[in-house]
C-alpha cells in the first residue's frame, strides 16, 4: 500500500519554459532507462527475491522511483506550460500537441509511448540484479546526457540530484548481489 | 571520463554529510557523491519550511537504503532514530499552519476538508 506525500522529493521550480529540453526530459519520464520503468521494474522484481533483505530493498527503491516519476513529470509539466503552439512546432512537438494538447505522457524522446518490454524480470534473482546495476547507469548516463543540454541552474538541480540517486541505488543492489553470490557459493 | 565499474566494495559507514549538502548533492553520505558538473546550484523552493522537512526525509531514507544492506549497523540505526524525531516534530509544526501533508495528518479534522489547499508540489516548486 502507498500513502501520498503533498510534496516532492526535491523541489522543481522552473520558470523558463524550454520546449525542445521538455521533448529530451520526458524521455526519464517514459523512456527505455526512465523513471517510470524502473519503478515498475523494481516493484514486480520483489516478489521473487530470496530474501527479505532484497524485498526491502526492492520495494524502498521502486517506492523512491515513484517519487522520481513525479519529478520529472513536474519538470516536463513546467517547462511546456505556456508554450505557443509555433514554439511547440519549431521544437518538434506538433504531433505531441495534437493528441496531447499541454499535457504530459510518458514517451521517449522522439515521442514513442511507454513500453514495458524494458522491464527486465526473469524470476532469476542474480540475473535481474544485474539487470537493475545497468539501469542505474544507463540512467545516470542519461542524466548526464541531459546535464549537458542545458545551462538552467533550475533545471540543473534536480537533474543533477537525480543522476547521484542511479548512483546510490548502483551501490545498494551491488551489494545486494555481492551477498547473494556469496550465499550461492556457500549452499 | 570515469567508466562504471563491474563490482561493488561494500560501503563503510563513515559519518554524515551535512544536512542542507547532502540534500542538494542526493547522497546522505559523502563517500558515496560522484558529481558530474561543478556543482554550485541552489534549491529553487521557497518554502523553507517544507525545504527542511525534505531535507530530512531524504536523510531517513537514504539512511534506510543504507540499513537495508547494513541491518547490524547500530550507529546508523541511532542516527535514523533522531532524524526520525526531528522529522516528526517538523511535520506537526508544518501541518498546523500550511496543512496536511498526507492522509494522515491530524490537520484533516478541521471544517472545511483540508486536503484540498494548494498549492500542489508541482505548481510552486515544493
Amino acid at each position: 500500500m502507498w500513502l501520498y506525500e503533498k510534496k516532492l522529493q526535491f523541489p522543481v521550480n522552473i520558470k523558463n519554459k524550454d520546449v525542445s529540453l521538455a521533448k529530451y526530459i520526458v524521455t526519464q519520464y517514459g523512456g527505455p532507462d526512465g523513471e517510470l520503468g524502473a519503478a515498475i521494474r523494481y516493484l514486480n522484481q520483489r516478489y521473487t527475491m530470496p530474501t527479505s533483505k532484497g524485498i526491502a530493498l526492492l520495494t524502498d527503491i521502486g517506492t523512491e522511483e515513484l517519487g522520481h516519476v513525479e519529478m520529472i513529470q513536474t519538470m516536463v509539466y513546467q517547462l511546456l506550460k505556456d508554450a505557443t503552439i509555433e514554439e511547440l512546432k519549431e521544437a518538434g512537438l506538433a504531433s505531441h500537441y495534437t493528441q496531447h494538447n499541454h499535457a504530459i505522457f510518458p514517451t521517449d524522446t522522439n515521442g514513442v509511448p511507454f513500453n514495458a518490454g524494458g522491464i527486465g524480470t526473469t524470476g532469476d534473482p542474480i540475473a535481474d540484479l544485474h539487470e537493475n546495476l545497468a539501469a542505474e547507469q544507463k540512467a545516470r548516463a542519461t542524466y548526464e546526457h541531459l546535464m549537458d543540454l542545458t545551462n538552467d541552474p533550475e533545471v540543473l538541480a534536480p537533474l543533477s540530484f537525480l543522476r547521484q540517486r542511479e548512483i546510490i541505488h548502483y551501490q545498494r543492489f551491488g551489494e545486494y548481489l555481492t551477498e547473494l553470490e556469496e550465499m550461492a557459493e556457500n549452499s | 571520463m570515469k567508466y562504471a565499474t563491474a563490482y561493488i566494495k561494500n560501503q563503510e559507514f563513515t559519518g554524515l554529510e551535512e544536512l542542507k549538502t547532502a540534500f542538494l548533492r542526493g547522497s546522505a553520505f559523502n563517500n558515496l557523491y560522484q558529481p558530474y558538473k561543478k556543482f554550485d546550484y541552489e534549491l529553487s523552493s521557497n518554502n523553507k519550511e517544507l525545504k527542511n522537512i525534505q531535507a530530512i526525509s531524504f536523510i531517513l531514507l537514504d539512511l534506510g537504503l543504507y540499513l537495508d544492506t547494513h541491518p547490524d549497523n547500530q550507529d546508523v540505526i541511532n542516527l535514523y532514530k533522531e532524524f526520525l524525531e526531528k522529522y516528526k516534530q517538523l511535520v506537526r509544526d508544518y501541518e498546523e499552519e500550511k496543512g496536511p501533508l498526507t492522509l494522515r495528518s491530524d490537520s484533516l479534522g478541521k471544517y472545511p476538508w483540508q486536503w484540498l489547499q494548494e498549492p500542489w508540489p508541482w505548481e510552486e516548486g515544493e
